[in-house]
């Protein structure tokens, strides 16, 4: 993307501190729907300018998280704080002049697009619910960004109807950035695409983080696309953080027995390396989130779990000279994991 | 590369056309592949590549606005002149399928004892303890815990990777030859997954069933094939063995496939392959290589040619009047 700041009618005002803190802080986040607990008490903090991934299977909580970071719902108890400013209690009302410190894309831009509106009434979305800049300023910005996501000025007329699957993830991210926001959620964004669609919408949010400068929640199943992505990778299992840790660290040294379990499930494209990994397999499936296991909440699946995890909530803990931290009795301070 | 004698499941110059609101659309364009007894052969490809519309054509599944032709000869009978009857007979009893989303094919209202005990009455006429018994063993086989218990219950009692295991047990009841596995895992979560590829590929050894599985995941292909058919737009652009395939691709659209995954095991600092453009969707055949305006090595000849399915630069076939030359070990990216 060419840096020209252009008509900028939206200088990184509001959601970007001047003291250096985190774009995101989470703490103590609990979010219940009814007798469901879907995120169950979590930390989590995600520098400026940093991406990070928030890796789960279903029923983890991870898509629930990042609709309570974007106070998408209401958030049951605790705080989250963008920009150090604390979001968690504000009202609708109160929260709609500081979102555009921060936006979210979904896995189906199909469904999130409104198929009533052109591209480049979408794309400004933004830029008209905070009044920013003049209309003609508005719409120069809009090309801006549409060329920066790679869709030429020709779309702006078009219906979302009349894009592929690709195309319309673009413009849901060009929609998401358009005010230049600190924060981006990125949940699930190339799960519903083919392969090699996939992968120009990776390439491009790479690139996009790298020119903007946008700290990053990306939060998906696939692992591939984390390790691509992601500087630091959180692992979620039934509404909880079981280990967080730099991308080369948790890739090359799992610690929690799920995230080993995780890592040694998803397959990889290359035969003669599969073969040669040995796969974990888990007995039984995610318990309900209704009623999460006592001690800690994957000993029922776990396979080396003693008695003590059954009894005993292990918390998220610092372990080994790199800084990780996981949630496990088994796993020493010096970083040592169960093997499994 | 396959043992002698007729292929259990051999397909000749497949094609299916649809008639649609918008004009007629070539969905398999003349697809020709074969399928050994006890092999795991992956149809791959991307969405509107035809690779489950191949699927459903082998057995006459798909709906009265398709046209077929071509041949499918299955144990040396040619399918495509059978019967409606006939085929129905044949599904199920040699031929099973297993679909992406179980919840669709297990009947909600009856218990999972009663559907696979219905599968083995109709195909084996098997009732009572003996019915029972092989339902218990069926389950046992396709990892099912406490498998009696499991009997009693109704498909939404058990979870996404339970029903989805129920559902290959079903297939399994009559020891079909060839069991057609749709994306089997494709709703599921990775670790879910991993217990469901286990059972596919123990299943060859185990119950001597073949299997095609329809799939765009790479990672699954690489995990539990023994052959790939690659297909574009209708057509077959490649067929190897799995290694071969991941080792020296010679289709250009393979090749980009295989480096638009992120893959730890061959990571470079650059960025993932794109493929530019999308797959084309045509009303006929046309005299050229449907992958031509996406490819880097088109020429004129790609676009006024149409390439055959040829052995290439590495030795299986390939559609491509410009195959990759297979890159010495080490050399590659």
């Amino acid at each position: 993307m060419t840096a020209a700041p252009a008509p900028d009618p939206a200088p990184r005002a509001a959601a970007a501190p001047a003291a250096p803190g985190p774009a995101l802080e989470v703490t103590g986040l609990v979010k219940h729907f009814g007798p469901v607990r879907a995120v169950d008490g979590v930390d989590l903090a995600v520098a400026e300018g940093e991406v990070l991934g928030l890796v789960g299977e279903s029923g983890s909580g991870k898509s629930t998280l990042g609709r309570c970071v974007t106070r998408l719902v209401p958030v049951t108890a605790g705080s989250v704080r963008i920009g150090g400013r604390e979001i968690a209690r504000l009202s609708r009302h109160a929260i709609r002049p500081l979102r555009r410190g921060f936006n979210i894309v979904f896995q189906d831009p199909s469904s999130s697009l409104n198929p009533r509106l052109t591209v480049g009434d979408i794309a400004g979305e933004p830029l008209r619910q905070h009044r920013l800049g003049t209309a003609a300023q508005r719409r120069n910005r809009v090309i801006e960004m549409l060329d920066s996501v790679g869709l030429g000025s020709e779309v702006i007329r078009r219906y979302p109807h009349e894009l592929s699957g690709g195309q319309r993830q673009r413009v849901s991210l060009a929609r998401a950035l358009v005010a230049e926001p600190a924060l981006l959620v990125a949940d699930e964004p190339t799960s519903a695409l083919d392969v090699s669609v996939q992968a120009s919408v990776l390439n491009l949010i790479a690139r996009l983080q790298r020119d903007m400068g946008f700290a990053c929640l990306f939060i998906t199943h696939d692992l591939a696309s984390v390790e691509y992505l992601a500087q630091r990778v959180a692992v979620m299992y039934l509404g909880v953080l079981v280990e967080v840790a730099d991308r080369a660290e948790l890739f090359e040294r799992p610690r929690h027995p799920y995230t080993q379990a995780l890592l040694s499930a998803a397959p990889i494209p290359d035969p003669a390396a599969q073969r040669q990994r040995r796969r974990v397999v888990l007995s039984g499936e995610m318990p309900s989130p209704v009623s999460p296991p006592p001690g800690c909440r994957f000993h029922t699946r776990c396979p080396v779990a003693v008695d003590r995890c059954a009894v005993e909530v292990p918390p998220l803990r610092p372990v080994g000279p790199a800084g990780a931290l996981v949630a496990c009795h088994l796993v020493g301070d010096d970083g040592t994991a169960p093997s499994l | 590369m396959r043992p002698g004698g007729e292929p259990l499941l051999a397909v000749r110059d497949l094609t299916v056309r649809f008639r649609t609101e918008d004009g007629p659309v070539l969905a398999v364009d003349g697809a020709s592949f074969e399928v050994a007894g006890q092999e795991t052969v992956a149809l791959v490809g991307e969405s509107g590549c035809g690779k489950s519309v191949t699927a459903m054509a082998l057995t006459g599944l798909l709906p009265p606005n398709a046209t077929v032709s071509g041949e499918v000869r299955f144990g040396g009978d040619n399918l495509q002149q059978r019967s409606r009857s006939a085929l129905r007979a044949i599904r199920g009893r040699e031929i099973a399928y297993v679909f992406q989303e179980p919840m669709t094919s297990l009947n909600p209202v009856l218990t999972i004892g009663r559907q696979i005990a219905e599968v083995l009455h109709r195909h084996q006429r098997l009732r009572g303890a003996p019915a029972r018994r092989r339902a218990v063993e069926l389950l046992d086989l396709v990892g099912i815990p406490l498998p009696a218990r499991r009997l009693r219950e109704y498909p939404h009692q058990l979870s996404g990777g339970m029903r989805q295991r129920a559902m290959i047990a079903m297939a399994l009841a009559c020891t079909p030859k060839l069991l057609v596995a749709d994306e089997p895992t494709t709703a599921l979560d990775v670790t879910v997954q991993a217990g469901i590829l286990d059972v596919l590929r123990t299943l060859s050894a185990e119950t001597g069933t073949a299997v095609l599985l329809i799939t765009h995941d790479l990672g699954v292909v690489a995990d539990i094939a023994d052959r790939v058919v690659v297909m574009y737009a209708g057509r077959v652009i490649e067929e190897a063995d799995v290694d071969d395939l991941f080792a020296r691709p010679g289709h250009p659209y393979t090749r980009g496939l295989l480096d638009a995954v992120p893959n730890p095991a061959r990571r470079s600092d650059g960025s993932l392959r794109e493929i530019p453009g999308r797959v084309p969707v045509l009303a006929s055949s046309p005299d050229a290589c449907t992958f031509a305006d996406r490819c880097s090595r088109a020429d004129s000849t790609c676009r006024v040619h149409r390439p055959e399915l040829v052995p290439g630069p590495a030795g299986h076939p390939v559609r491509c009047w410009h195959p990759l030359a297979p890159v010495v070990a080490g050399e590659r990216r």
